[in-house]
């Protein structure tokens, strides 16, 4: 399946309800390391935004920030343009669901559901209902009488969705929940949790380092890295448009091609292509480009050769290596891959769209080279 | 069917004879050496003149007041000591295992010291104290319990410690902070439940020790059960042996009931929970 981020769902959005919440330079250290490194992000009410990175990038501290479980040493927590930070968790009246199973051992079902709406005193028969009907709209509303150990991980998390937003959270907050869980289990509680939003509408953070889930479920995408806000804005636009390399490395798969920068083009495989923003104006540079924005056409005069041709239903991920050794992935549909076997001479391009460019040299020292042709894996778990 | 399978079956079937064997014989010969000395003081506290029995000593049991009174002393010294231990323990423990880990070696070291010094060392370095106390608040035997509850420390540190290793106490207490819930309603509500069985354990713990407990007790001339039992011993061996009977059954009956009554009573909730029709009780 070809990777196109999903880009139907904010069409069928609900009215919004929620708040707005502002990261405002949050910078949290432990010990000699910086998990937040001035981080800001300002969520809209209502919105489902995913904080996006790889482990240990800061995005789960942001989140235990927003939530009252940890402190910022420096910055704020800005709720409806109110600073929380003076707040206890208790009072923050944030639901949040953990990526552990976090139900109450010594509780059913349908109490631990109710178990928030215990500690606002609301009374018994009150609570009881608004927990079944919670229970209801997670599809658990048969199995209110048992205990945890009597339900499924998946079950489980879809309790534990369902007590975070009985209480009516200003914020719903969702630390990893689904990592736990098999593939199956992960793919229908994403559904849920999505279906779920658009029912109820509260401004909603969700950390990840799994790419596919906050591509699907997200309004918009927020991706972290050493503690540091890297781009944040529609899965489309952080796939089709990544700001940094960190991004373009990050987000699916990439192909590094040598390059020369200049009056805001790039000359890459003998193309010259417009420079996104942020790209390098001037000089040698490494383009990034996506396998899917590659095109191959099979000829004697060409500048590669196919090394493989890997079948993935409806497209093909076909390896072609350039004169100097280097492989490159191009993503194409697998009816005009047929043509192509190993050995195969062909002509690599890039399609005329907008590319990111970066010094030859990266920030981080490491050489740019082998550059033509250097296939950056994602970090992530997209399927290509 | 190969020859082979046909050979390997009678050969699985005498290894797990074999092993079914050895199993009773280790059970029988664990049971005989619990069992034999506790028949032996049976058949000791009813002997009569020649062969014929007597269960004279066990019905002096009911009647002696000094001894009725050392039980229920004893009793009250178990209590007492529970209710101590889990107040000063549980929430220290707690406390720290959820917001200042660092702590938790310290805690560790000064719950273990009691089980590296002797009880005379202890009683030496109490007696001052003890004569303070007495003075201050009086001569009260139940002041032993400050004394048992410190005993008490090793073990009851171990049994709430492994418990709390067991559940994810930080993920269910920040789960319950982002509720609503205040500190107390945490420790109450989520935590306790959650740890129950390491509480309990911790609770028999203590009674069995308090409850077999002599050293202490006699150097500082309280007469618990165990020290009446000595002297009944200086008087009438029989009636001393049958006490001591008496005292393992009573002890070994109360501390099943204690460990059973936890676990019985979550079963009974489960099943009524799932009962059709009958909704979880929250209240």
């Amino acid at each position: 399946m070809a990777v196109t981020p999903e880009t139907e769902k904010t069409a069928d959005r609900p009215d919004r309800s929620g708040v707005t919440v502002q990261l405002v330079g949050l910078t949290r250290l432990f010990g000699p390391t910086r998990a937040l490194d001035g981080l800001s992000i300002d969520i809209q009410a209502g919105e489902f935004v995913a904080f996006l990175g790889p482990s240990g990038c800061g995005k789960t501290t942001a989140l235990r920030i927003i939530a009252g479980l940890d402190e910022a040493d420096s910055g704020e927590v800005l709720v409806d343009g109110k600073d929380i930070g003076s707040l206890p968790a208790s009072r923050r009246d944030m639901g949040m669901v953990f990526q552990a199973y976090s139900l109450f051992p010594n509780m059913t079902a349908r109490n631990n559901v109710a178990f928030g709406l215990r500690m606002r005193k609301i009374d018994k028969a009150t609570r009881q209902r608004r927990a079944d009907e919670m229970l209801e709209l997670v599809g658990l509303g048969a199995m209110a009488d048992r205990y945890p150990n009597q339900l499924s991980g998946g079950q489980q998390q879809r309790v534990a969705l369902a007590r975070a937003l009985a209480i009516r959270p200003r914020v719903l907050l969702l630390d990893e929940p689904l990592s736990a869980l098999d593939a199956k289990v992960r793919g229908e509680l994403r559904d849920e949790i999505r279906r779920v939003h658009q029912e109820v509408g509260t401004t909603t953070v969700f950390v990840t380092h799994d790419q596919e889930e906050a591509f699907t479920l997200a309004d918009r995408v927020a991706v972290i890295n050493n503690g540091r806000l890297q781009q944040i804005g529609p899965p489309t636009e952080i796939y089709e448009k990544p700001a940094t390399e960190f991004v373009a490395d990050f987000v699916g798969l990439t192909n590094r091609l040598p390059g020369v920068a200049g009056d805001g083009l790039v000359e890459v495989l003998g193309d010259r292509l417009p420079l996104l923003d942020g790209s390098a104006k001037d000089g040698d540079v490494t383009v990034l480009v996506r396998p899917e924005s590659m095109q191959l056409a099979p000829g004697t005069d060409g500048n590669g050769w196919v090394t493989a041709v890997s079948f993935r239903g409806p497209i093909s991920m076909v390896r072609v290596r350039l004169p100097g050794d280097e492989l490159v992935l191009v993503q194409m549909p697998s009816a005009d891959s047929s043509m192509l076997s190993p050995g195969t001479q062909v002509r690599l391009s890039v399609r005329p769209r907008p590319v990111l460019a970066v010094s030859a040299t990266r920030a981080d020292g490491r050489s740019g080279s082998p550059l033509p042709g250097d296939v950056s894996e994602p970090q992530g778990s997209m399927t290509v | 069917m190969t020859a082979a399978v046909r050979k390997t079956r009678p050969v699985r079937r005498r290894r797990f004879q074999l092993r079914s064997m050895t199993r009773w014989v280790v059970f029988g010969v664990v049971g005989v050496y619990l069992l034999l000395p506790l028949v032996a003081m049976l058949e000791f506290s009813t002997r009569d003149v020649g062969w014929s029995r007597s269960f004279a000593a066990w019905r002096d049991i009911g009647v002696n007041r000094e001894l009725l009174g050392a039980v229920t002393l004893s009793l009250e010294l178990a209590a007492l000591t529970v209710i101590g231990m889990l107040v000063l323990l549980t929430p220290t423990m707690v406390w720290v295992h959820l917001r200042v880990p660092r702590l938790r070696r310290v805690i560790e070291f000064i719950c273990l010291l009691p089980l590296s010094i002797p009880a005379i060392v202890l009683v030496v370095g109490l007696a001052p104290v003890y004569s303070w106390v007495n003075y201050i608040f009086g001569d009260s035997p139940l002041l032993l319990a400050y004394v048992y509850v410190i005993l008490v420390l090793p073990y009851a540190y171990r049994a709430i410690h492994a418990s709390l290793l067991a559940v994810d106490i930080e993920t269910l207490s920040e789960a319950a902070r982002g509720l609503g819930a205040s500190w107390p309603q945490v420790f109450i509500r989520i935590v306790v439940p959650a740890i129950r069985g390491g509480l309990l354990s911790a609770s028999v713990l203590a009674i069995a020790l308090v409850l077999g407990e002599f050293t202490i007790s006699s150097l500082l001339n309280y007469d618990t059960l165990q020290v009446i039992v000595n002297l009944l011993g200086l008087r009438n061996a029989g009636v001393s042996v049958a006490v001591s009977l008496a005292a393992l059954i009573f002890g070994f009956v109360l501390l099943f009931v204690v460990s059973t009554v936890g676990s019985r009573r979550r079963r009974v909730v489960r099943a009524a929970a799932q009962a059709e029709g009958v909704n979880g009780s929250d209240s």
